[in-house]
């Protein structure tokens, strides 16, 4: 995703209307849909690479805070009061 | 239709009257919209949903300037939103509750049903607030519930690049607003713990938690419409300001038997937003099950629809499709949904030679959908068509540049 925006690019081919093709100095190969222009490159900023190279984590611990906060509401929410309800807490 | 809650609630009668108020906000779109009109049909310029691909039969209105069929409907349900007003006045909450009924149905039947065009996460919002002030016990606390919920199960469609990298702003041109590039992971995150964790406090007994968590609120959907613009704010900015504002209650949850519908309710929300996952690949990339939770902002998408078609003389008609703009859906059901409907109305193609190509967040184009006969494929609404490649198996085929929201 990160690109480097010193980069050259020379035109490849094109569809009249829908897109043109680039391709890059290291011989990547640019799509630039009609209406976008070849220099607005897709740059990741420093800590979206960081979050990126640490992604299974952040994506765990999501799943895991949201899998907690689900449980504790519902423990104590309605699972306590409907068991003290039937005399069983 | 337990109309004494309403009548005993000042939160519930303003909540009545927000319905009604979106209700009209939609259907004054809709009154001039050729989807879901015999013209959609005609122009095949119509998608029925995934799990009713034979949505034709409901195409019986139409639109100026072929018919006034469709304006006459409205018009009747403008008369019925200024019959509500009168009887607003007359406190005869039953009578409104059974006057916007029509709506409602109308408007989940549009929603879930003929049209694919009109599955928008906010019609979500207002069938959901639709059916509980209208129809369920404990109004107040599954109101609350509900908007609360929403606000959480959105949380679970964005644990993704998207969000948690912020990937969906950093690949578009113009960013996110007021916020530098380098922070928007930072922002996006918050916004996810807050959406996660912190709407539940919107519940609290706290009072200084609870209004500090409702002023959060209501500045992220004054904030967010400056990208959604009105429709989405209206949806929920009324409900958010009526239930959890000034005239903040807290209500006891309900555990009784009245309360069941509810409860079934609120798990079969949590069911459908958690259902992609039972599906292989990513569903923003493949958009499988995608819209059967919410879906907002889920992935910015570019893609390339690209092919032939093949009639049985021998002659073949070249097409290409591009969507650059970050909220249009690259849902290959949809580019496919169109060209089999090709097939069935012409007889004379052959069949048609489809390449489709996807790139979420900035990421590189995957050639998810590459087929000899787009006309001989199915679409399988509940599980994984291995017709369309997951990122595992699709190639690369380039990348792209940032793009463009609106």
């Amino acid at each position: 995703m990160l690109r480097r925006p010193t980069m050259e690019y020379v035109p490849d081919q094109s569809k009249e209307g829908m897109y043109d093709v680039f391709l890059s100095s290291d011989g990547k190969k640019f799509y630039v849909l009609e209406g976008l222009s070849i220099n607005d490159p897709v740059i990741s900023p420093p800590i979206q690479q960081f979050v990126h190279e640490h992604y299974a984590f952040f994506s765990v611990m999501y799943w895991i805070i949201l899998g907690c906060t689900l449980t504790y509401l519902t423990g104590v929410f309605i699972v306590i009061p409907l068991m003290r309800r039937c005399g069983l807490y | 239709m337990y109309s004494h809650e309403i009548a005993q609630s000042k939160v519930l009668q303003w909540s009545l009257g927000a319905l009604m108020l979106v209700y009209f906000i939609v259907f004054s779109s809709w009154i001039a919209s050729y989807a879901g009109t015999q013209f959609a049909i005609q122009s095949l310029n119509y998608i029925c949903p995934p799990y009713f691909q034979n949505c034709e039969f409901f195409y019986f209105l139409d639109a100026l300037p072929h018919g006034y069929s469709q304006s006459l409907l409205y018009m009747a349900f403008f008369a019925t939103f200024a019959w509500c007003a009168y009887l607003f006045s007359q406190r005869a909450w039953m009578l409104i509750q059974l006057s916007l009924m029509p709506a409602f149905f109308w408007h989940a039947l549009n929603a879930l049903f003929i049209t694919d065009h009109r599955g928008g996460n906010y019609e979500y919002y207002l069938m959901a607030f639709g059916l509980i002030v209208l129809f369920f016990p404990h109004k107040e606390f599954f109101l609350k519930l509900s908007l609360v919920f929403f606000y959480v199960l959105s949380t679970v469609a964005k644990i993704h690049p998207s969000w948690v990298e912020g990937g969906y702003f950093t690949a578009l041109r113009t960013g996110l607003p007021f916020f530098p590039d380098w922070s928007i992971p930072l922002v996006t995150n918050f916004v996810i713990i807050m959406e996660m964790v912190g709407a539940w406090f919107l519940l609290s007994k706290n009072t200084v938690l609870q209004k500090t968590v409702f002023c959060f609120f209501v500045l992220f959907h004054l904030y967010s419409g400056i990208l959604v613009m009105y429709r989405y704010p209206t949806n929920v900015l009324p409900f958010l300001l009526i239930l959890f504002g000034p005239w903040y209650r807290y209500t006891p949850v309900p555990l009784d038997k009245k309360s069941l519908a509810g409860w079934i309710f609120i798990l079969t929300l949590l069911f459908l937003q958690l259902s992609p996952k039972l599906i292989p690949g990513d569903e923003k990339l493949t958009l499988e099950a995608n819209k059967y939770g919410l879906y907002m902002f889920e992935a910015n998408h570019q893609c390339m629809s690209q092919g032939e078609t093949v009639m049985h003389d021998g002659t073949r008609h070249p097409f290409t499709a591009v969507s650059e703009v970050a909220r249009s859906r690259c849902q290959p059901y949809s580019y496919w949904f169109t060209l089999k409907k090709n097939c069935e109305r012409n007889h004379s193609i052959s069949h048609i030679v489809w390449r489709f190509d996807h790139s979420i967040n900035g990421g590189p184009f995957y050639r998810i959908v590459d087929t000899q006969n787009a006309c001989e494929l199915t679409y399988d609404a509940f599980g994984h068509n291995e017709w369309i490649r997951t990122k595992d198996s699709a190639e690369i085929i380039g990348y792209p540049v940032r793009n463009v929201y609106y």
